[in-house]
């Protein structure tokens, strides 16, 4: 029982560390006015009214959808194509194309942003400072995670046999591709974009040094508004928060296996009940 | 010509030969097993003819053609996957119907409402396989590669995930299938007693090499060398010497003897009538374990302790520490190198 109680407390007090700024900002974002009080004198609508009636807001969710849509499509094309080659048919090379994928991962931003910079700012392609790198990075990335997910996702369907047994029922190599393997993939493929697209949402470090404002995305929306007006950021916060809360609920419901035996069970009524039936004829 | 004619098949993985040589034939209707334990190149081999492991010598025909380097999907060949490999995103239906509606053959439902109904899944159409029993996945893998009217049908240890009672009435099923259908099956496993049970004929195989063919009687009763008396049976193994001192050199034999546990007799008396067939050796019971059907006792002879099988009948039985008399039948005795 002792340790019972030691666990609620320890829960409640971390969800109050954790849920307290973001209610804080929550009340902020509706406050009026707010400055001896504990809880706001007044409250309004006003910041998000202002939000919703500025065009740069739109014009920055707008941009930041387009970029994310762009490189996660990118990187997840890239990456599916590498890796059920190399996992099917040169298994040898595995090992490079992990160490590849995971590299982005163990690079920090700021060096990364620096190197891209060199990279891209010299003769043959001057791209920095334009829009277009940021395709290129944001697909660069989200590799560790997309290549996690999908080389996850190629094992646990036991690809391998399914090709060759889709081969041997006279399809192609291609055909077994497209016919077998990615349909039962396409959960493992959502997961990943998904999972790319809520972290791209709030990346802020490398859009910032390597466009800044001349391709304003949410993040660089936010922290320019942020010297104007707190209950305006704030209200932005709140904004983008909701919409990750909505694509992580919908990533759990992609994965959450209740959803696949819902559809069992229904198709299974049926022969269970006569089943049972004919149980109890029998006895 | 026989329907499949393997020869001098040769398949290296760095310095490891998985196929050293392997030449063989089977015949059209026939069944045949591949037997050995896991890393002797049944498998290798099994996937070889499939065509999705490739070979570095050798030839492969079926039927008079040479499908060594043809791919897999034109190879006439249907094979059932130890883990079946049915296709989660499609039901019962269209995991069958699959392989025909790619040929484009007019007539496939007709064609895969009679294989379901001859394979008793009439009522598991519409299900996924994720929804079905080990035992109607593997209907379905089975009935996947028949529709296709394969000139070879390939099973990689299909049994191996099912339970003991499941996969016994599989057995009689695909046995009384393949007769129906006259069709070439050559199947691989490590599970002797279903080699034995299923084949026509058997190919001992051990190290990447076949080293003994023939029925399961034969593999059986006259195993070639150790390992094969080893895996076949619990054969004991006397060596050469020792079985002369027991036997005062009555016959000539020129190797080790080898001696199934459940040909030697064992008994209380002395039994005169017994010993012109036999060799009379008297023992002491060292233990006694009850298997089942079977009594297995362990009898401490000169130098070496036997085994020796019996019924579990309501005839005498013998405790640990008795001596007994036993009688190793002259015929018993096999010669292996």
């Amino acid at each position: 029982m002792k340790g019972t109680k030691w666990h609620i407390i320890v829960s409640v007090v971390l969800a109050i560390y954790l849920v307290l700024p973001l209610v804080g900002t929550l009340l902020y974002s509706l406050a009026g006015e707010w400055s001896t009080t504990i809880l706001p004198k007044s409250w309004t609508f006003e910041w998000y009214i202002q939000l919703f009636q500025d065009d740069r807001f739109f014009q920055a969710l707008g941009r930041t959808v387009f970029v994310i849509a762009v490189a996660v499509i990118l990187s997840i094309a890239v990456i599916l194509l590498a890796t059920i080659t190399i996992v099917l048919y040169f298994p040898k090379w595995e090992g490079a194309l992990k160490t590849i994928a995971l590299l982005p991962y163990s690079v920090p931003g700021v060096a990364l942003a620096v190197g891209l910079i060199n990279l891209y700012a010299n003769d043959v392609v001057n791209i920095a400072g334009t829009p277009w790198i940021l395709f290129g990075i944001y697909a660069i990335i989200i590799m560790p995670f997309v290549y996690q997910g999908i080389r996850n996702s190629l094992y646990t369907i036991n690809a391998r046999d399914m090709i060759q047994a889709a081969e041997l029922l006279g399809a192609s190599k291609l055909q077994a591709v497209i016919t077998v393997v990615l349909p039962n993939m396409k959960k493992g493929i959502f997961s990943a974009a998904f999972l790319a697209i809520s972290m791209l949402f709030g990346e802020f470090a490398l859009a910032n040094l390597l466009v800044g404002g001349r391709f304003e995305t949410l993040q660089i929306y936010l922290y320019q508004q942020l010297s104007k007006n707190g209950h305006l950021t704030s209200a932005i916060v709140i904004c983008y928060y909701t919409i990750i809360v909505w694509i992580t609920l919908f990533l759990l419901y992609l994965q959450s296996p209740k959803r696949q035996k819902q559809t069992r069970a229904i198709k299974q009524e049926m022969p269970i009940s006569a089943m049972q039936n004919a149980n109890l004829e029998g006895e | 010509m026989s329907y499949v004619e393997i020869e001098s098949l040769v398949k290296q993985y760095g310095d490891k030969t998985v196929l050293d040589d392997i030449s063989l034939s089977v015949e059209k209707g026939e069944f045949i097993t591949l037997l050995g334990q896991s890393g002797c190149g049944k498998s290798t081999l099994l996937r070889s003819i499939a065509g999705i492991a490739d070979v570095d010598a050798g030839v492969i025909k079926v039927n008079g053609h040479d499908i060594t380097h043809l791919p897999s999907r034109k190879r006439g060949i249907g094979m059932v996957f130890q883990s079946y490999a049915l296709f989660p995103n499609m039901t019962v239906t269209q995991n069958i119907s699959y392989g025909l509606k790619l040929k484009k053959k007019k007539g496939h439902i007709k064609i895969v409402q009679d294989m379901m109904a001859m394979m008793g899944l009439e009522e598991l159409g519409d299900r996924y396989p994720h929804e079905l029993s080990g035992g109607q996945q593997q209907r379905v893998a089975l009935s996947r590669s028949l529709v296709m009217e394969p000139e070879v049908l390939l099973l990689d240890e299909p049994f191996s995930a099912l339970d003991a009672k499941i996969r016994k009435a599989l057995q009689q099923e695909i046995k009384n299938i393949q007769r129906k259908l006259n069709i070439t099956t050559i199947f691989v496993t490590h599970d002797q007693k279903e080699a034995m049970i299923l084949s026509d004929r058997i190919f001992v195989m051990n190290q990447g090499k076949i080293v003994q063919t023939g029925t399961p009687d034969e593999v059986y009763i006259q195993p070639r060398n150790k390992f094969i008396a080893g895996f076949m049976g619990s054969y004991n193994i006397i060596p050469l010497n020792m079985f002369k001192q027991w036997t005062n050199h009555a016959i000539h034999f020129e190797k080790d003897i080898a001696i199934r546990p459940e040909s030697i007799m064992i008994s209380q008396q002395e039994e005169e009538d017994k010993k012109e067939q036999a060799y009379h050796l008297t023992g002491k019971v060292v233990a006694k374990m009850v298997t089942g059907n079977i009594l297995i006792y362990r009898v401490a002879l000169p130098d070496q302790t036997i085994q020796i099988d019996t019924l579990y009948q309501y005839n005498e039985q013998f405790e640990e520490g008795e001596e007994v008399h036993i009688y190793i039948p002259i015929k018993a005795c096999v010669q292996v190198s």
